[in-house]
């Protein structure tokens, strides 16, 4: 599968569909772009910082999870101990909607955590395929800045 | 609405438990907004590059602008809440006194309030009666209306019966307030932090301060005080506290010099986030009808409306304080480029020419710290080389002795000068800017920990070099440096004269700017008696204006090799390089005249 559609399932498709999101083919300069091995000479992803990003997507997960438990242990009881108060009814009214939020981004870290590591993965597969072509004899690759 | 039975039962802990747990989140959000800026964004941004990066880079910063939106909200829930419980403590109280009272006098609470009393009169036939809660209006301060009856428990009766009602009615107002502030305290739906859910947080904000005021009041934070005192204050503060103060007052706790450096970030961050969505949702707004008939009837039959002329003068203001919010946000967003470290957002106004205060690196730990004040013509609204000077700056301390801990800060904190020919020949700019200087450097002295924390240098440019010399004329500027570029003149005639002593003044001056000649015909020097040189050859005698780089002034002359007014922290340079050997205390290795 071409980097460009990789990264759009695993990130959500969002990106615009649109000619420039179209040839996936990065063409890594003087080496041949068929084939899944290409890859942008621009392109210095190794695998390590995205993992290291991966794994504290998970830690976040983690924090996240205990958020919604000290929500719901800390409002544990309140409509019971405070009835007659309307702030107890808006109180009902903005828990629900936060637990929702602290759920979405909760599954958005559990989300990332494995995007990002698949990601750095591929990415560490990538460039050791690139290098075993450069060495299988093509034309070294033009350096370019970062 | 609560009865007084619900009154004297409510749980007031059960408010306070629950605003701990909220206070909970919200902590915690802002410690993980932290680790996704660094731990996630940093990191793909440092060493990726490509498409990749930056659509992952777009998820990331989404994640962080969630943590951002549940710290400042469920912050203020937990305020809420604490308020909510604090406040109907008092009524609460009042109640149980009112019906202890009733207890002992052997009356009775009925259910609406009103009590049963047993009549206690010589005249009256025994039995029993009732007082109501808002009898006319007694006769004496505290009594009912029953003063002066024959029957002596009347007024006794009325007396409870008021308080009861008053303690009920003053919850009802108070559970009102708050059951309001907390319904606008809402999450929105799903994964995105809009413009339009900053917008609302600042307003909810707002709505807090208001219904809260009684409860975490503005005026107790300090207001026009020396930095010490503002710390002072800050440690006197429970954790909790702190934490209310800083969510409910985000500006105020960000413009206290003093407090800790993460802590003033945090504030200012929300209050920017929360400004540059309103900037942005502003400009947004559509225009109103260009055209009206020409109310004189005449040619031409249609002229602009007031209301489109006021709406394009507008949009002009509001894209300039974009402009500035962009550059910001750019720093934000380049951090872990390269290495360089976190920002810290300790100031930040978009009003008129704006302010800015951007340190790289947390200057509280750094062992060497670099103020950089600008000169003439420095605006938020194009600001993106007053904070790159000293990212390079930063840049060139970690070239010249890799790992050092430096923190490089762009001071942009007062008004300066517009105009090189009619405002920067004035001395009002920097006697007006010297005092927040001195205050700021203070602040940044005592959050280090004391004068001995951290090696200090100030670099004045231009213009803000004036503002350097006139602040140590007046006071005692906490800096063990000082490097004064493109100086107009430091108000002073000797480099012996400022507060570091001569061997730690530094001038840079290139041969091509104009601006220290410009200083001394608009007298931005200052006066001494000598003998001036050229190249240690004397030319002239007696009471003469000098300008840092004159060699009579004393300071150590760096060697410049850039040109002009504005190239004096260009990559590579010698005239980059001499100033960040300053920076770092390694003085032996700055070029300079013999």
């Amino acid at each position: 599968m071409a980097l460009n559609a990789a990264w759009d399932e695993l990130f959500g498709g969002s990106a615009p569909p649109g000619p420039s999101a179209q040839p996936a083919a990065m063409t890594l300069a003087g080496v041949p772009a068929a084939g899944p091995g290409g890859g942008d000479a621009n392109l210095k992803a190794d695998e390590s910082p995205w993992h290291e990003a991966g794994n504290t997507a998970g830690e976040l997960r983690t924090s996240t999870t205990t958020s919604l438990t000290d929500l719901d242990t800390a409002n544990e009881g309140y409509a019971a101990g405070t009835a007659g108060f309307d702030s107890s009814g808006a109180l009902t009214e903005i828990l629900g909607t936060w637990k929702a939020r602290l759920t979405a981004v909760r599954d958005e870290c559990g989300r990332l955590e494995g995007a990002l590591k698949s990601t750095g993965r591929d990415f560490g597969e990538r460039e050791d395929a690139t290098r075993r072509k450069i060495a299988a004899g093509a034309p070294a690759p033009a350096q370019k800045e970062g | 609405m609560p009865t007084w039975q619900q009154l004297r039962d409510v749980k007031l802990d059960e408010y306070s438990d629950a605003a701990d747990g909220w206070g909970k989140v919200s902590s915690r959000a802002n410690a993980d907004k932290d680790r996704v800026d660094n731990g996630m964004f940093a990191k793909i941004h440092s060493t990726q590059k490509g498409e990749a990066a930056t659509k992952a880079g777009g998820d990331v910063q989404q994640l962080s602008r969630n943590y951002q939106y549940l710290h400042t909200e469920c912050g203020l829930i937990r305020t809420a809440l604490n308020g909510l419980a604090s406040e109907l403590a008092a009524p609460q109280r009042k109640l149980k006194q009112a019906l202890e009272d009733a207890e002992n006098l052997k009356f009775t609470v009925k259910t609406d309030g009103s009590v049963e009393y047993p009549t206690d009169s010589f005249v009256l036939a025994p039995g029993s009666n009732t007082a109501e809660h808002g009898a006319p209006v007694p006769l004496a301060p505290g009594k009912g209306e029953g003063v002066g009856s024959p029957d002596a428990n009347k007024g006794k009766a009325e007396d409870i019966a008021q308080r009861i009602g008053d303690a009920v009615r003053e919850a009802t107002e108070i559970d009102g307030r708050y059951a309001g502030a907390l319904r606008r305290l809402k999450a929105g739906p799903g994964l995105d932090v809009s413009a339009a859910d900053l917008v609302d947080a600042a307003a909810d904000t707002k709505a807090l301060q208001q219904a809260a005021g009684k409860y975490a009041d503005d005026d107790r934070i300090p207001h026009g005080k020396s930095p010490k005192e503002n710390a002072d204050w800050w440690n006197g503060l429970s954790q909790e506290q702190r934490d209310e103060y800083a969510t409910l007052y985000p500006a105020s706790v960000g413009a206290l010099d003093g407090l800790p450096s993460s802590v003033r970030d945090d504030a200012n961050r929300t209050v920017f986030a929360e400004t540059r969505a309103q900037i942005q949702t502003d400009l947004n707004k559509p225009a109103p009808n260009q055209y009206v008939p020409n109310p004189n009837g005449s040619y031409p039959a249609a002229v602009l409306s007031p209301e489109y002329k006021q709406w394009q003068k507008d949009q002009e203001r509001l894209k300039e304080q974009l402009a500035g919010s962009d550059s910001i946000q750019a720093r934000f967003d380049a951090t872990g480029e390269g290495g360089l470290p976190e920002a810290y957002l300790l100031g930040y106004d978009k009003e008129g020419i704006g302010r800015a205060i951007i340190a790289n690196g947390n200057p509280d730990t750094a062992d060497h710290t670099a103020v950089y004040v600008p000169g003439t013509k420095t605006n938020l609204k194009a600001f993106d080389e007053d904070i790159s000077r000293m990212t390079d700056m930063w840049r060139e301390t970690q070239a010249l002795s890799p790992g050092s801990n430096v923190s490089t800060i762009t001071w942009f904190g007062y008004e300066a000068p517009q105009s090189v020919a009619t405002d920067a020949t004035q001395k009002d700019y920097a006697y007006n800017g010297s005092p927040k200087l001195l205050q700021f450097m203070d602040g940044l002295e005592t959050a280090q920990g004391g004068p001995d924390k951290s090696h200090t240098t100030i670099i004045g440019h231009s213009y803000g070099s004036t503002v350097v010399g006139d602040a140590s004329n007046k006071g005692d500027l906490a800096a063990d440096d000082i490097v004064a570029v493109g100086s107009p003149g430091m108000l002073t005639g000797r480099a012996e004269d400022l507060d570091v002593g001569a061997d730690h003044v530094w001038s840079a001056a290139a041969t091509s700017d104009v601006v220290p000649a410009g200083g001394k015909l608009a007298g931005l020097g200052g006066y001494t008696w000598g003998v001036e040189t050229w190249n240690g050859v004397p030319y002239h005698a007696g009471y003469v204006q000098t300008v840092p780089s004159d060699e009579l002034f004393g300071a150590h002359r760096m060697d410049v090799d850039t040109s002009g007014h504005t190239s004096y922290w260009e990559r590579d340079s010698e005239s980059l390089s001499n100033q960040a050997k300053v920076v770092i205390g390694e003085y032996d290795k700055v070029n300079e005249d013999d």
